[in-house]
């Protein structure tokens, strides 16, 4: 495989700082690494450090349930495959994941994407507490994504950005991405 | 009878965040402390709950829950709401029960959170600011 690592490194606009950037296995022992890079590179803002932090757990979670790509071909591992960016600027950090996820889950991701940016603060609170309530009496797997994606939106207080390229008949490659104020 | 065994767990930073737990049977006093980011958060708080349950079945006395969580993944949320209504149920039919959850004072989201679970749960928790 070929990358072009030059021409993804210059689209990063010069006004942004890359803080991570991850391509690869996203393993759980990842995720606790990068939580602690959160921590320790974001500065003294206790409040933003954890909507950082509060985000990229619900993110990551989402992208190990979700992505349909795995190191199984090449390994005994039965690892995700996913990219994890954060990046900042003057006014926010930014956190994007991405990975390939599966056409069916895919649709039933926008959908619920798409609810969440049409609904203002009261009604997303809102939807979350019935959601949560309701939860209790499903199939656990039958309510993925919904609540934690609400909880991302909540925090963040800005809307799901969610990018897409249709990959080929059955698997879609898809962004997530958010952004947090600095101050 | 059989005595109640009380629980005790020590908080945990490994692959994952793990709260710190002690259930006390003997004083019904239970607590709840950390960070709790959890793959199956159902499998860590369901013997939390089944020892609440047995709790108000067989000692049948006062229950104090006091919370210091600090952050909760999704999962965790829900096993919480489920333990709260479990106390509700109790409240209901005349079992004393208190809940406080200390929270940081600036953590807002956390709040809310919580102020959401008050809702869900319709039972009423002491918020405690900054750990105060």
């Amino acid at each position: 495989m070929k990358v072009n690592f030059f021409n993804y490194y210059m689209k990063i606009k010069d006004d942004e700082n890359v803080l991570i950037s991850y391509k690869g296995p996203v393993t759980e022992k990842l995720i606790m690494e990068i939580c602690s890079d959160i921590r320790e590179k974001l500065g003294t803002n206790e409040e933003v450090i954890q909507k950082v932090f509060a985000i990229f757990l619900e993110l990551s979670r989402n992208l190990l349930d979700y992505s349909a790509e795995t190191t199984a071909r090449f390994g005994k591992y039965h690892e995700p495959i996913g990219l994890i960016i954060l990046n900042e600027n003057d006014e926010h950090y930014s956190l994007t994941t991405g990975n390939l996820v599966a056409k069916e889950d895919f649709s039933n991701f926008k959908a619920k994407c798409d609810m969440i940016n049409s609904l203002n603060r009261d009604e997303l609170r809102q939807a979350k507490r019935d959601q949560r309530v309701r939860s209790l009496d499903i199939d656990e797997a039958a309510d993925k994504a919904g609540i934690g994606l609400m909880r991302v939106a909540l925090t963040s207080g800005s809307p799901l950005n969610l990018d897409y390229v249709q990959v080929d008949e059955k698997y879609s490659f898809f962004t997530l991405s958010v952004n947090i104020k600095r101050f | 009878m059989q005595k109640m065994k009380n629980i005790d767990i020590e908080a945990q930073k490994d692959n994952y965040y793990t709260p710190r737990v002690s259930f006390n049977a003997q004083t019904g006093i239970c607590e709840i402390a950390g960070e709790s980011y959890l793959e199956d958060a159902y499998a860590f708080y369901k013997p939390l709950k089944e020892w609440l349950e047995e709790y108000i079945q067989t000692i049948s006395q006062s229950v104090t829950l006091n919370l210091s969580l600090t952050y909760l993944n999704t999962a965790s949320s829900k096993s919480i709401l489920a333990i709260l209504k479990t106390l509700k149920n109790y409240q209901k039919t005349g079992g004393a029960v208190s809940v406080s959850w200390k929270y940081r004072q600036t953590d807002i989201d956390m709040l809310e959170d919580i102020e959401d679970l008050i809702f869900e749960s319709d039972l009423p928790i002491e918020l405690i600011p900054n750990g105060a």
